[in-house]
């Protein structure tokens, strides 16, 4: 087997179209294996696990991208590398149109939006540059120091501006995505959330029962901490309170700061609009004085049910369940040893979620992103008894695609799960709509395929499609690849997470999502 | 500037970063460009020193 890698000097590309690259190199004749990736230290042990790595790779810093190739063959990997470089060169001129912010500031006088996705310790000059010239600013990247984050927010307030992010995933102005979003009807509801996938998964269950939004507004999740104090989420409050076709708030976010959300949530109740508040972490008994028209709810399904229901919409009569014979046939095929719930998510939200009802029955789950501290994963890449990984935290997105465009470790830890004779159900999260992956169905069954080679019994998978007819990766469409591999699909996230609790449980926990 | 909702109907985006979102938003009737980015050149420090002299004259 040949090796061969190269480094270049402070040459960047962004994440994605290094997956690309990848990918296509990867498809060569005589290529097992080939990588373009920055230099950053998540990307080096991506390479040392993979037996990719060498001595120059080590010393090579964030800017520095690597090409590695393995082949049977030295000159099947020299023409490899080769045609990863070329490859990445006719690409680059693509999409170009400014080579500076400055320029493009300058010539786009109707520009409202800078959106920005660059390695976070880039960001604050850009984000700053932009909010000076008076743009709102997504902030896509991670990783951005915190005081960066309070000083652009504050500096964002006292303009009146928008600063969405760090950290933003989703925002929807009028059906149109920035990030990660879906398809949703235009209707009267509007959302402020410090949670990509709570907005999505909250959008697409408003979207399936007939309602709509105005809009939905991604804040970071750092916002509703208590050093940042929700400075993003109090303007947008501001923009969905004083907006006329808005009749009713709703507010998610993911175990914030106990007095910032009180607080936000006062905010909320001044313009005097019915507020439907889902704070995920936080018990919905902790709020008590927050006005008639605010209600405060546990989960992002219950969020979606209650704003409907003020908008005059009538409540679902009960979600459909999956067959539940199915369900129950499959249970009763696994062994006893398999006592064990593995949640593999790339919404950070939607595994919190699952982690706040997991434990709420069957006690302890352990997490890279816990809901308790002494839960935590001391190695985010081994699970143990019931778990929930976030494959969208910092930890595994660094100098990489996020796992909802590239699904690649997303797939290798649902295959290393299922080696575990102690898992029973391995629970997942399939997200559609712009920005994400063009068919995760198909690539979740590509590891289910493989898991359940790995697995010497039955597995039962579990999952909930958070989407809709018009995204455009199809939501039926979907639904169906998984269902083909006999993976047992919910109507929502808490549901999917409710039969994974019903199953490990052989059937002594219900599967009824409210009760 | 204080913006509001309604200033939102009608987005027009700078992209600067994943090439990939710049995409994703043309495919919705999005207007966007996208600026090409990459980390700004680390100096040495004694290139550094020379050019804040100069910067200083």
């Amino acid at each position: 087997m040949v090796l061969k890698v190269k480094i270049f000097k402070s040459r960047y590309y962004d994440s994605v179209k290094l997956l690309n690259v990848s990918k296509e190199t990867s498809k060569l004749e005589g290529i097992e294996a080939a990588f373009l990736v920055m230099a950053t230290d998540a990307n080096k042990n991506l390479l040392k696990s993979l037996n990719l790595m060498t001595d120059e790779v080590s010393k090579a810093g964030n800017d520095d991208l690597v090409i590695a190739v393995k082949s049977t063959d030295e000159t099947l990997a020299d023409k490899a590398m080769n045609f990863a470089e070329r490859m990445l060169l006719a690409g680059e001129e693509e999409n170009v149109k400014f080579e500076s912010l400055e320029e493009a500031l300058f010539k786009i006088q109707d520009a409202n939006i800078v959106m920005i996705s660059t390695p976070g310790r880039y960001v604050f000059d850009i984000a700053k540059k932009a909010l000076e010239h008076n743009l709102n600013v997504f902030i896509f990247s991670d990783n951005v120091p915190l005081g960066d984050e309070i000083e652009l927010k504050k500096f964002a307030s006292s303009r009146g501006l928008l600063c969405m992010g760090p950290g933003c995933g989703t925002s929807i102005f009028y059906g149109k995505v920035l990030g990660f979003g879906n398809v949703i009807k235009e209707g009267n509801i509007g959302i402020v959330g410090a949670s990509g996938t709570g907005i999505q998964e909250i959008s697409v269950l408003i979207d399936r029962h007939g309602g709509g939004i105005t809009s939905a507004i991604g804040t970071g999740s750092n916002d509703l901490t208590k050093d940042v104090g929700g400075l993003t989420t109090k303007l947008a409050l501001k923009l969905l309170g004083e907006d006329d076709t808005t009749k009713v708030i709703v507010v998610v976010a993911k175990l914030p700061d106990v007095f910032v959300a009180q607080e936000v949530l006062r905010t909320a109740s001044s313009y005097g609009k019915p507020v439907v508040a889902c704070f995920l972490g936080l018990k919905k008994e902790t709020f008590i004085e927050t006005g008639d028209n605010v209600i405060v709810v546990d989960t992002l399904e219950d969020a979606a049910n209650y704003a409907l229901k003020s908008v005059g919409m009538p409540p679902p009569k009960g979600l459909p369940l999956p067959a539940l014979e199915e369900v129950n046939t499959k249970m009763k095929k696994l062994r006893d040893q398999q006592i064990y719930i593995r949640g593999i998510f790339s919404g950070g939200s939607l595994c919190y979620e699952s982690q706040l009802i997991i434990s709420k029955y069957l006690g302890r789950v352990f997490s890279n992103s816990p809901i308790r501290a002494d839960w935590k994963l001391e190695d985010p890449m081994k699970s143990k008894e019931h778990t929930c990984v976030d494959m969208g935290a910092e930890e595994f997105t660094e100098g990489r695609a996020h796992p909802m465009i590239d699904p690649t470790l997303v797939k290798e830890r649902i295959i290393e799960e299922c080696k575990d004779p102690n898992v029973g159900v391995i629970l997942f999260d399939t997200i559609l709509g712009y920005g994400c992956h063009r068919d995760p169905a198909s690539e979740l069954c590509e590891a289910i395929r493989a898991g359940k080679v790995h697995a010497g019994g039955e597995v039962i998978f579990v999952t909930s499609v958070c989407g809709t007819e018009k995204d455009p990766q199809g939501y039926k469409y979907q639904i169906d690849l998984l269902k083909e591999q006999g993976v047992i699909v919910a109507n929502s996230n808490a549901m999917a997470t409710m039969l994974a609790v019903h199953v490990i449980s052989r059937g002594r926990v219900g599967v009824g999502v409210n009760q | 500037m204080n913006v509001k909702l309604s200033d939102l109907k009608r987005l027009s985006v700078i992209n600067v970063g994943l090439e990939w979102f710049a995409d994703e938003l043309e495919k919705q009737g999005v207007k966007v460009v996208h600026v090409k980015w990459a980390p700004p050149i680390a100096l040495k420090g004694d290139i550094l020193s020379i050019l804040k002299k100069i910067e200083g004259e």
